[in-house]
């Protein structure tokens, strides 16, 4: 029973202990993760990798077209081979391909062609990764490369096979025409022995001649008959009597209008007197009735004139009427007649009409009988053509014997062509020069930057995260916290001190490295020292926040580990960053330890340029000094600690 | 001239549990003042409080007419627990905190110098301060609040746990400094210890001063002959 209460208090101090239980569920999460990806496979995606030399030719466009589909490069062309190696120095290339410029030409005339590949070869496992998967594209683009060398041969030749093919079918052609014109001649001749054309041309023209004369003939009875003379005689007639019936009726209205013009003068006349036989019986004066008598006399005298010319006018009225009459009944006679005469005419029309119906007729197929004749002085034309076509035909076979010895010579020069190249180097156009671009003196030299790395990162996680740490559990800080400023100038002197011992140890390091395994001293000196200071800057805060928050030196430890061994993993210390899933990249870039790694590598094996390393790592350091301040302002409250 | 420390109605809140329940008094210079109390009595509150390292939810402290923030220059503070780096000698532990306060190069050679006699580590200046024994390691704690020469020194349970030996030695030290007239504000269990040292006491209970006045006034006021008498007959209804 007792080691059961043991088993007891130890599960209960580990489930009271929140750190250890953390890193118990962390660690294999995150074991299981990138380590299964890492070893899972070595799939590399999208890593930079440079290219130098004629990239858009079409030998070295299947290469870069193999590499570019494989996904595995992210290809980026560079003009000069100096500016891609100070790239690749710098950490921003995995690797350049240099291609030569005969590139082209020599493997367009069959030969082989060295392409060279510069290589990081600090980092084993990127490298074999990287030549692994160029291995492959390479193997792949030299099978295309082949493939395409015997496509052009496979294409001549089909082009060859197709010529002849076009040449044995216009052959064809030309002996259906031929036979074609034979038949058609065969035919013509025949229906040609069987035809006097000149003879039915004559009959046919003396017949269309009889026509024309017999149409005349018709035309002329047909002007000048008595019928139409009868026809222009009415018509005349017509119009006179029309004429003079017109004149009558205007003469008799003009009579009418003057026999009422005197009948009303005549009216007023026997009023006049009337009225002055009234004021001569009114009138008393003698003189004045002898004048009125007087009038009266000469009115009467008038007004019997008058009457005399009416009477005149009204015989004149009645003649007229009559006239009129008499010319009313000659006119009905003249239509009468005029219809009569047009019935004749009609008549006589519609008899000639279809004499010259017929003669039309007649006249048509003699048009037709001509065209046939046409028709066959056509057929002799056709003869004639067909015999020329038939020459033509010669000709054109001729000609196609010319092709045919000019397909064979092709044919020869294309064979000649294809077998003059080497099948050793068809098969393997593409070499590959792998060169590795840093020495190597002993196994040290390429994990250098790594340890330096790893030791800075534990030495200032665990030196300030305890420090922290023994100052609240020494209660210190309640010393620090009385002293106005102290904490702060703590939190600073504990940083600068750390960065003064990561010096020292890098040193230690270097000169160990150098004395023991023969590692070359770095060329910048200064660049060392900068990236240790602005390393131990950056590790030491996270360790002195790691302090803040951890109760006790062991649960500093614990919290160091559980943010040390992710960065392990993910900073280019255990794994190459490249060999990890992609969507670990950006975390990557977010671990100081990453850059840390870089900036030593670059100091220490590719001596290049590390700016943006130091560069994230000074960003790291501002982040992390603010996230210092408000630790220090938010940890004040003295209840904390004691 | 302004009292050494002033407090009026000084109060600590956390949460809804009152710790101190506005609690005043005053000490004068060169004075020497006791707070009694029992465990979570809030006399620990009350110093802390004082000392500036914790922020009061109402009433005011003032130390020297000060407020006590801008007056912690004048304070030392004796922890109940050691206070010092383990991994330093005596000698640079007090350098540290001198510095730390801004005390000259020069002046701080004489001070550390007067301070190491004064707590009786002359012969172990430059001994680690993990090798010093319990009672040597109180003193070194003393002689850390010391080396700003401040003017009002709280002590906070200065003896608790200690031997009869070495808090008759603590005792001794404090006797000096309230030789040299500083004012010590002191919390302590032990009744003999607060008799002997304070001019002055007060009683803490649930976070309130049951009783204030001389050991002799207090005595005399409830009737009995024991200063251990008198903090068991305030506390007790408590009980």
């Amino acid at each position: 029973m007792r080691i059961l209460h043991a088993i007891r208090k130890e599960l209960l101090e580990t489930m009271h202990d929140h750190t250890m239980l953390a890193a118990l569920i962390v660690f294999p999460v995150f074991v299981m993760l990138f380590m299964g990806s890492a070893f899972g496979s070595i799939e590399i995606q999208g890593l930079p990798v440079g290219v130098v030399g004629p990239t858009n030719t079409s030998f070295s466009s299947v290469l870069f077209s193999d590499l570019n589909q494989s996904q595995a490069f992210n290809l980026i062309n560079y003009d000069s081979e100096e500016v891609a190696m100070t790239d690749f120095r710098d950490g921003q290339l995995r690797a350049v391909i240099i291609v030569p410029e005969d590139f082209e030409a020599a493997l367009g005339s069959g030969s082989s062609s060295e392409v060279r590949i510069a290589v990081d070869n600090s980092d084993i496992a990127l490298q074999e990764a990287i030549l692994a998967a160029m291995g492959s594209v390479i193997q792949a683009s030299s099978t295309n490369i082949t493939r395409s060398y015997v496509t052009e041969a496979w294409d001549d030749l089909y082009l060859l096979n197709q010529s002849a093919a076009d040449l044995a079918e216009d052959l064809n052609e030309s002996r259906a025409k031929m036979e074609q014109t034979r038949s058609q001649l065969v035919k013509i001749q025949e229906n040609m022995s069987n035809i006097d054309i000149g003879k039915l041309e004559d009959s046919l023209d003396s017949a269309a001649d009889e026509i024309v004369l017999m149409q005349d003939k018709i035309a002329e009875q047909n002007d000048s008959s008595f019928l139409n003379k009868s026809e222009d005689f009415l018509y005349n007639a017509s119009f006179a009597v029309n004429h003079s019936i017109d004149t009558v009726g205007e003469t008799h209205a003009k009579l009418v209008d003057q026999s009422a013009e005197l009948n009303d003068t005549i009216d007023a006349l026997d009023a006049s007197i009337s009225a002055l036989e009234f004021i001569k019986s009114t009138t008393s004066d003698n003189l004045t009735a002898t004048a009125l008598e007087i009038n009266i006399a000469t009115l009467e005298s008038l007004r019997n004139t008058s009457v005399q010319q009416a009477d005149d006018i009204e015989e004149e009225i009645l003649e007229l009427e009559s006239l009129n009459d008499t010319l009313q009944s000659f006119r009905s006679s003249l239509e009468d007649y005029g219809v009569e005469l047009g019935q004749v005419k009609a008549d006589q029309s519609n008899t000639l009409g279809e004499v010259l119906d017929g003669l039309s007729a007649l006249d048509s197929s003699l048009i037709e009988s001509k065209q046939t004749i046409t028709k066959l002085k056509l057929l002799f034309s056709e003869i004639n053509s067909t015999t020329n076509e038939i020459d033509g035909t010669l000709e054109e076979v001729l000609e196609q014997t010319g092709s045919v010895d000019a397909l064979i010579n092709s044919l020869q020069g294309t064979v000649a062509a294809q077998t003059a190249k080497d099948p050793e180097t068809i098969a393997a156009p593409l070499s590959v020069k792998v060169e590795n671009q840093y020495v190597r003196n002993s196994f040290v030299d390429f994990i250098l930057p790594r340890v330096i790395a790893v030791s800075l990162m534990f030495s200032c996680f665990l030196l300030a995260s305890i420090s922290v740490v023994r100052e609240k559990t020494s209660k210190t800080i309640v010393r620090l916290l009385m002293i106005p400023g102290a904490l702060g100038n703590a939190v600073v002197a504990k940083i600068a001190s750390i960065t003064l011992i990561s010096l020292g140890q890098v040193g230690l390091i270097l000169i160990i490295a150098l004395l023991l395994f023969a590692v070359g001293m770095p060329s910048n000196i200064m660049m060392v020292v900068l990236g240790t200071v602005m390393s131990a800057l950056v590790l030491a805060s996270v360790g002195i926040i790691i302090g803040f928050y951890a109760r006790s030196e062991s649960a500093a430890i614990q919290t160091s580990l559980l943010i040390a061994i992710p960065m392990l993993f993910l900073g280019n210390i255990i794994f190459s960053p490249d060999l990890l899933p992609v969507y670990t990249q950006a975390l990557q870039q977010l671990l100081p330890l990453s850059h840390i790694t870089n900036l030593f590598k670059i100091v220490l094996i590719t001596d290049g340029n590390p700016s943006t390393n130091l560069i994230a790592l000074g960003i790291a350091f501002v982040i992390l000094a603010i996230v210092q301040i408000i630790t220090v302002m938010k940890r004040r409250d003295i209840g904390q600690y004691i | 001239m302004a009292p050494a420390l002033e407090v009026k109605e000084l109060a600590k809140v956390i949460g809804e549990k009152i710790i101190v329940d506005r609690i005043s008094f005053s000490v004068d210079e060169g004075e020497t003042f006791g707070f009694l109390g029992a465990n979570g009595s809030g006399k620990t509150t009350t110093f802390n409080m004082l000392s500036g390292l914790l922020k009061p939810s109402s009433g005011e402290a003032k130390i020297f007419g000060r407020r006590v923030k801008d007056a912690r220059r004048e304070v030392g503070f004796v922890t109940q627990q050691d206070s010092f780096y383990e991994t330093l000698t005596v000698k640079e532990n007090l350098e540290f905190f001198a510095s730390q306060y801004g005390v000259g190069r020069e002046k701080q050679k004489d001070l550390i110098k007067k301070i190491i006699s004064q707590i009786k580590l002359t012969s172990k200046a430059n001994s680690l301060a993990s090798k010093l024994s319990g009672g040597m390691k109180k003193r070194l704690n003393m002689g850390c609040s010391l080396v700003h020469e401040p003017k009002i020194i709280f002590l906070d349970e200065p003896t608790v746990g200690l031997d009869p030996v070495v808090r008759k030695d603590i005792w001794k030290l404090i006797k000096e400094l309230q030789a040299e007239k500083k004012t010590i504000i002191i919390t302590s269990h032990y009744m003999e210890e607060i008799e002997y040292l304070c001019s002055k006491v007060a009683i803490m209970f649930a976070g309130r001063i049951v009783a204030s006045g001389t050991p002799a006034q207090l005595k005399k006021k409830y009737k009995l002959k024991q200063m251990e008498d008198v903090f068991a007959h305030l506390v007790k209804p408590a009980r």
